[in-house]
């Protein structure tokens, strides 16, 4: 690789550094608040803790569920990716390769949910939950949010599958393998790096999803981690330092669940797969 | 290669069933009562297109809504995504550190909305914020400005609350630039091309449909953006930052209205499937690259 | 190797499935199965965002301790945890319209009565003479409409304002105004002694803002009346447009850089850190005084309460407890407990330990902050009583003032165009 002028590579750093800047800013500021008093917080929100106590983070255990939410929230977050990328995956292989009668309009029929607003799915949600038994479980809550990232899904491995050669499919029809068998062991891995892209963002989604956590639960043994972080503000009462230790308590670890799934995800596609 | 219609319909099945489990009442009732007026307290009575008419006829912040929203659309399918793109390519080089770098992109990803809104309105925050404290400092006078809240700032600060935290544009695009055979670009090379001509003239075609993903995420996003806004400005002053999903919850949760606001579900509904028919006829994404 | 993968993932996928429904029919099981031997035990549904930093939850806490120990081998509280007031009234939206409203409701005083009134459990017909005390005539008149009553007080909204007495003594004033105008002439000596006078807010429907226009706006009879109104649709007449110019004047002239955009900490945070003299806000802000992560030690000690000038307070009933329960036996279980909450014990422990004005007359403790004894005092004793607005007006109408107030605060709209978007937006129910 040739050497690139000074110029252009301090440009490059400074261009970078700025948004790695902004990027970790947000969570080195709750990470400092979590260590000030509410009168610090509110007096000055970027000076430094005048001093060093953890006693945020007691309050903020003591004061919500955290633990059990964490639990619920790995459990929820992990399956309803796997449930995505396996479902999603096999129908955006089809939609991506084999064009038939009406291939479009499902293409389009399945895009729309991306687009149908929030308040408009609540109620009717809320009401199918209830009939088929799954309201204020884990597994309705997974289905959801499988369904959530459907469309996004759909469009990442759709594009990735149309981007691998077909010459290597055909190789693998022609020594005699069957269309299952060159799914799962020919494309999966092939796409592997598309895969783990949809299946961070649908693991993401997840993770935050808030509206349907709160609508669809009731029992505190079921709920996720975004309706804690709602201990700790209410109308007339705050505890910030509270509130910004919980933040770090579910931020951090997330981040180690994300780096994590990237690298996990990445690697156990490559062994053994097809040379890309 | 000819595959049999049975095996496509296993393949298709479990996806639609998810589909039609979750989406296809919800889809029906949304296009079905915006031609009613459904309020609470039982009013349900059909009004066939007034709700539609009343929207593009007279309804002023409906309209300041809609320019909010396209404007916001646009910003996002251009600056955002090719920010996010310049960005994948100089990973794409793995530099000492990429792998560091793509997962910090992806932190603001990380951190719910809420917290988000309390950390730019105190970022901004006229009195005590970043932003102010910084120019204070350089320029040695005090200055006030209330960026959220003069009609003149708003709508740029909300705009930056989100267009360049690219770490989604970041991950799918590097992906994509990763997964190119790696032969295609040593041929290049050893034509002689300079490594900026690879990057449009090799990687950049390949990862096209890619791009189109990226562009349609990204466009769509800005269909269904309202936490932030909410939570920061809540659409004002006025009108100033009201988008169509704002207004569209306000109208379903703070005036009651369902029926009205299932319209603007039909109408972001379509406005979405424009913009990606748009984006597919013009990312060619039908057409394989092989 | 690779099928091995998928059939691996599908394998734990089910699993999970499993134990998900495994999770589930502990829950889902016990509303039939009615208890044990004989005794049947009746379960009633509460939600409650009196959970976290809310000044009720140890309140709550306690009342449902002791109502267990009471009635525990009858009826089961089933209670839900809902934080945050705003996520509480959305899921209660959604609810709702699915026809599944749990048995009992507080929202801590946001009105469902008129969206919900049809779901809503008339309750004339369960309240004797004995239970009426509970509350005084406005308590009961507050949760009702049309002679019908939806809702069991529990606890009443007494309001005025709290001052900085050291800033008003650096300042030269001896004592808080009887007129508005004598109010903002001490809001000039504030500011020629260097204080800001006053503190304010627009986001979340500026709560401290809009509770000194109510009060400007109830000064007269009329505007008392107004004030006291449910869920007015006209905002343009002359009260009203005169009392938000003075919002205008308080926006530019007296009040904090961070005061446009500002939430209700930001306005609180100001008064507790000596920045401004004067907050309005209800007595339950009083226990914040003494915490002195929040404040100096000894700040109590220099806070008074006032009545606003033209001896108006907010003094009123506020919506209490909303049932819902669809079966009878339910509907006693349900009364037997909000009825528990609402006694005159609860409303005496509450006092104590949230300093929320209970809705029965003539409770007192000497457990209460002194500061508290004197706003209700003030309540006693004010000419004009009123309402605030969060209770009165429609909800779209509160979402409207936090966008209008930037606009108003910038000078961009006058205060009859403020008056008109009101109306507006009320118009629109």
């Amino acid at each position: 690789m040739r050497k690139q002028p000074a110029f252009w590579r301090t440009l490059r750093f400074l261009f970078l550094g700025f948004f790695v800047l902004i990027s970790i800013g947000p969570l080195l500021w709750i990470v400092m608040s979590s260590f000030k008093t509410n009168r610090e917080i509110l007096s000055s929100a970027f000076a430094p803790p005048t001093s060093f106590s953890f006693s945020g983070y007691e309050a903020a255990l003591d004061l919500a569920p955290i633990f059990q939410f964490y639990g619920n929230s790995v459990i929820i977050s992990v399956l309803s990716t796997l449930l995505n990328v396996i479902v999603v995956s096999m129908a955006a292989y089809v939609l991506a390769r084999h064009k038939f009668r009406g291939s479009n309009f499902i293409t389009l029929l399945l895009s729309v949910s991306l687009l149908i607003p929030t308040a408009a799915l609540l109620m009717p949600i809320y009401k199918i939950m209830m009939t088929i038994g799954l309201f204020d479980t884990r597994t309705g809550l997974i289905l959801v949010y499988a369904a959530l990232g459907l469309p996004t899904s759909l469009f990442i491995f759709k594009s990735h599958f149309q981007s691998i050669p077909k010459e290597l499919e055909d190789a693998a029809y022609i020594d005699g393998a069957g269309f299952f068998r060159t799914f799962f062991v020919v494309v999966f891995p092939l796409a592997r790096s598309g895969l783990a892209t949809g299946a961070i963002l649908q693991f993401l989604t997840s993770w935050n999803e808030f509206m349907f956590a709160l609508i669809l639960t009731k029992s505190t043994k079921v709920r996720t981690l975004p309706l804690a972080l709602n201990y700790f503000t209410s109308q007339f009462s705050f505890n910030y330092t509270a509130m910004f230790a919980a933040l770090t308590m579910v931020i951090l670890p997330s981040i180690i669940i994300y780096v994590l799934l990237q690298e996990q995800i990445t690697t156990s596609m490559v062994e053994g797969s097809v040379k890309g | 290669m000819k595959v049999k219609k049975w095996k496509l319909a296993v393949f298709l099945l479990p996806c639609l069933l998810l589909f039609a489990l979750i989406y296809l009442i919800p889809l029906c009732m949304v296009f079905g009562s915006s031609f009613f007026e459904w309020r609470s307290g039982g009013v349900f009575r059909f009004v066939g297109l007034g709700n539609y008419m009343q929207a593009f006829l007279h309804d002023t912040r409906m309209h300041a809504a809609i320019v909010n929203t396209i404007i916001w659309v646009l910003l996002q399918s251009i600056v955002h995504v090719g920010i996010g793109t310049v960005i994948a390519f100089m990973l794409s080089r793995k530099l000492r550190g990429w792998k560091v770098l793509r997962t910090i992109y992806m932190i603001p990803n990380v951190i719910s909305a809420a917290a988000l809104g309390v950390i730019f309105l105190n970022v901004f925050n006229p009195k005590y914020g970043l932003i102010n404290s910084a120019i204070s400092q350089i320029t040695g006078s005090a200055f006030e400005k209330n960026w959220f809240f003069e009609q003149s700032s708003a709508f740029m600060t909300v705009t930056w609350s989100w267009l360049l935290y690219t770490g989604m544009i970041i991950i799918l695009v590097l992906a994509g630039i990763l997964a190119i055979p790696g032969d295609l670009v040593e041929a290049a090379r050893i034509d002689g091309a300079s490594e900026m001509e690879i990057n449009f003239k090799v990687r950049l075609p390949l990862i096209r449909t890619i791009l189109g993903t990226s562009v349609i995420l990204a466009a769509t996003s800005m269909l269904r953006e309202f936490e932030l806004i909410y939570l920061t400005t809540n659409g004002g002053p006025g009108e100033t930052t009201l988008n169509l999903p704002l207004y569209l919850y306000k109208t379903s949760m703070t005036d009651n209205n369902y029926g009205y606001a299932n319209m603007m579900g039909v109408v972001l509904i379509l406005a979405g499937i424009l913009t990606v028919y748009a984006i597919n006829r013009l990312f060619r994404m039908n057409e394989a690259d092989y | 190797m690779k099928k091995l993968l998928a059939m691996a993932l599908a394998g734990v996928l089910m699993l999970g499935a499993l134990s998900g429904c495994g999770g589930q029919s502990g829950s889902a099981d016990s509303p039939s199965s009615g208890g044990n031997s004989g005794t049947k035990v009746v379960e009633v549904d509460f939600p409650t965002h009196w959970v976290g930093v809310s000044v009720n939850a140890p309140w709550f806490q306690e009342r449902l301790a002791a109502f267990n120990e009471q009635y525990g081998d009858q009826i089961k509280i089933n209670v839900e945890e809902i934080a945050g007031d705003q996520n509480y009234v959305d899921k209660m939206k959604v609810l709702y319209s699915s026809n599944s409203l749990p048995d009992a409701i507080n929202t801590g005083g946001y009105n469902l009565i008129d969206s919900m009134k049809d779901q809503l459990v008339v309750l004339n017909d369960y309240i004797d003479d004995d239970f009426q005390k509970v509350g005084t005539d406005i308590a009961w008149e507050v949760n009702s409409r049309d002679g019908q009553i939806y809702g069991i007080p529990y606890t009443r909204q007494v309001i005025g304002y709290f001052y900085n007495k050291d800033l008003f003594a650096q300042a030269g004033i001896d004592k808080p105004a009887e007129t508005w105008d004598e109010f903002f002439a001490q809001c000039d000596k504030l500011l020629a002694a260097g204080i800001t006078p006053l503190s304010m807010d627009t986001a979340d429907s500026g709560w401290v803002t809009s509770l000194m226009l109510g009060a400007m706006v109830g000064q007269t009879d009329s505007g008392e009346a107004f004030m006291n109104q449910n869920l007015p649709t006209d905002y343009n007449f002359p009260e009203f447009v005169d009392a938000v110019a003075n919002i205008q004047k308080m926006f530019q002239k007296y009040t904090t850089s961070d005061a446009v955009g500002g939430a209700y900490e930001n306005a609180a945070s100001n008064f507790f850190m000596e920045e401004t003299a004067i907050i309005a806000n209800g007595p339950w802000m009083v226990s914040d005084f003494y915490d002195e992560t929040l404040v100096e030690p000894g700040f109590a000690d220099r806070v008074g309460t006032a009545m606003f000038p033209g001896g108006v307070m907010y003094n009123s009933g506020k919506i209490g407890f909303n049932i819902a329960s669809k079966d009878p036996e339910t509907l006693e279980a349900t009364l037997t407990f909000v009825k528990f909450l609402s006694n005159e014990e609860s409303q005496q422990r509450m006092l104590e330990i949230t300093g929320d004005i209970p809705s029965m007359e003539g409770i007192t403790s000497s457990e209460v902050k002194p500061l508290i004894n004197e706003v209700i005092a003030n309540g006693d004793a004010a000419a004009h009583c009123i309402n605030d607005f969060q209770s009165l007006w429609y909800a779209n109408v509160v979402d409207e003032i936090s966008i209008q107030y930037p606009l108003l605060a910038q000078g961009k709209i006058t205060p009859e165009q403020f008056a008109k978007a009101l109306s507006d937006v009320a118009a629109k129910n």
